[in-house]
């Protein structure tokens, strides 16, 4: 790849920089809405902690990257590091999970809550050479050198990457839930007691849904940490649960094709809007108020979000439908 | 098949069932009345694993099943069909029906049974792909039946049946309990507010009264007793 990155630079541009750079934090959004509306939207619970799962899964990744960079190729560690972040959120998922999911709705918000904020507050707070405390944490660069010249040709890798995670867990989620498993868990979202009359262990159901969202999160922590190269606590504020939950409501709670439909959206917006000159930076911080307004308000008219739990191909499907069962604009009635 | 001895249950601090004997024999149709709050609900309940009696015993085939969780009791072979139907909206007829052999990993028996469900209430494979929320009343009651009757259960606990359903459809399902018992041979525990049909349907019956069994008795006894005729049948 050497001698063409510096190409490859040239031909992206600055404009193909910038929405590289906007692809992959795509991707990394649409896994954090994917993974949340395994929780939220499929499972109908109520988690808002899901930026403490992503944390763990950034630092897990960053902190094992630390430790075996230089020791073993990078590839290697690169998988690792991601299997090492899907394990820590998955563990962090089980701490907060299994004594919730026992009780009903509202204590599952309340915990996942604090435990989100517990995370960002413990790493802050960790030692310097543990986790870079307040400062950050800078993750060694183990799958190609990056130098001004391979920046580009670095992005590309990661949209790349993102690309093919987000259809694999895209994929998995949809196989998942028409298996029995997942219909079990459909069923317990919609009526516990029905689900535990027919042989569903709801708890179960219940517990296995939440670790599957944690999981995944700390998979989207991992290929973040890897692509920013450097990670602060600050970025994984409870702003960044408003958003992830957002993604998930404007897509539809329980659709794969709106919550990535979603993620592109928001993300463009914000990143268009990064890009104004300071002079209009009100905008700015305009938008970040709009996020929670628009959230209550979709929470309060459109509780099930935007197209509910459709796929767009289905909304399509519908439009077209209606198209063709509308009398045509010229002919009068028959 | 089913005996249930001198059971108690409490909610919280208040007790709701008072040592509450009953059985019910393989192949049997057997019907529980009483007014509303008498206890009915939480009998079946309390058989089915959602509660746990506070004293007494539950058998079924000759083993204790009081303390097992509902998902427990349903490998056992009883199916619960709650009161108020309680199906899944947004899942499809077939779904609905597919999930009610959630305990069952063979294709082909689950084939089987869906076969017979359809077979049983025609009016559900006319449906199969709508999402049963859009049901009306008594085909959301057939599919409750249904799906209950999708884990192949040797006994089958039916609460009021009747609850809210037009009365044309109501005898249509009474029918429909009558052929399962018939041809399936799955034993019933009928729980009703309707004694008429409830009395007619089944061979012996429990009243039940403020969580006590008042009555026990074969149904055409019941239904000539004078404090039944004036309490549920006048
Ligand atoms: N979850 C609960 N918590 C507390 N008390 C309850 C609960 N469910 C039922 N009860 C009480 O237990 C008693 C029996 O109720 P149950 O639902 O078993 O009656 P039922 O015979 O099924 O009545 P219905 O014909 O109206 O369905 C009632 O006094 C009721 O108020
Ligand atoms: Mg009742």
């Amino acid at each position: 790849m050497g001698g063409g990155a510096p190409l490859l630079a040239i031909a992206l541009g600055p404009e193909g920089y910038w929405w590289a750079n906007l692809l992959v934090l795509v991707s990394v959004y649409s896994l954090l809405g994917l993974s949340l509306n395994l929780i939220n939207g499929y499972g109908r619970m109520f988690s808002l902690g899901h930026h403490g799962f992503w944390a763990l899964g950034a630092y897990g990744a960053g902190w094992l990257t630390v430790a075996l960079a230089g020791t073993l190729p990078g590839p290697l560690v690169f998988v690792l590091s991601c299997l090492f972040a899907m394990g820590v959120a998955a563990a962090g998922g089980l701490v907060i999970g299994l004594p919730c999911l026992r009780l009903r709705g509202d204590y599952l918000a309340i915990a996942t809550l604090g435990f989100g904020e517990i995370v960002r507050i413990a790493i802050q707070n960790s030692p310097r050479e543990l986790l870079g405390g307040a400062e950050g944490l800078t993750v060694p660069r183990v799958l190609m050198e990056v130098g001004p010249e391979t920046r580009a040709a670095y992005r590309l890798l990661f949209v790349g990457l993102g690309l093919v995670l987000v259809v694999l867990v895209a994929a998995a989620i949809r196989n998942y839930v028409r298996s029995a498993r997942g219909r079990a868990m459909l069923a317990t979202a919609q009526d516990e007691v029905a689900a535990g009359l027919l042989g569903i262990d709801p708890t179960r159901s219940k517990v296995a849904a939440f670790l599957m969202g944690s999981t995944l999160a700390g998979l989207a922590g991992a290929v973040y940490a890897h692509y920013q190269g450097n990670i602060t606590p600050l970025e994984f504020g409870f702003m960044e649960m408003v958003k992830i939950f957002l993604i998930v409501v404007l897509g539809g709670l329980g659709s794969i094709s709106g919550c990535v439909l979603a993620a592109f959206v928001l993300l463009f917006v914000e990143q268009w809007l990064g890009r104004l000159p300071d002079s209009v930076g009100w905008v700015k911080e305009w938008w970040q108020v709009e996020y929670a307004l628009v959230l209550v308000l979709l929470m309060i008219f459109r509780p099930r979000g935007l197209l509910g739990p459709r796929e767009l191909t289905d909304v399509w499907r519908a439009w077209r439908g209606r198209r063709a069962a509308a009398p045509g604009r010229g002919g009068g009635a028959p | 098949m089913l005996t249930l001895t001198g059971v108690d249950v409490h909610y919280g601090r208040v007790q709701a069932l008072f040592g509450v004997s009953l059985t019910v024999q393989a192949g049997e149709i057997v019907t529980l009345i009483g007014c509303n709050g008498a206890g009915k609900t939480t009998l079946l309940r309390t058989i089915s694993g959602l509660l746990s009696p506070s004293a007494g015993e539950v058998r079924f085939e000759g083993e204790r099943i009081d303390g097992l969780r509902a998902d427990r009791v349903v490998r056992r072979g009883i199916a619960h069909c709650p009161e108020g139907r309680r199906i899944f909206g947004q899942l499809t007829v077939r779904e609905n029906l597919e999930m009610g052999a959630y305990v069952e990993r063979r294709r082909d028996r689950v084939q089987a049974r869906l076969e017979r469900v359809y077979g049983l209430f025609p009016r559900l494979a006319e449906r199969e792909g709508q999402p049963g929320g859009t049901l009306s009343g008594g085909e959301q009651q057939m599919l409750a039946i249904g799906r209950a009757l999708m884990g192949g259960p040797r006994l089958l606990l039916l609460d009021e049946p009747s609850l809210g359903i037009a009365p044309i459809l109501v005898q249509e399902i009474f029918a429909e309990i009558r052929r399962v018992n018939a041809e399936l041979g799955t034993t019933i525990l009928l729980v009703e507010q309707n004694a008429h049909l409830a009395l007619g349907l089944a061979a012996r019956g429990y009243v039940l009264e403020t969580g006590r069994v008042v009555l026990e008795d074969e149904c055409r006894c019941l239904r000539e007793d004078p404090q039944v005729r004036e309490a549920y049948l006048g």
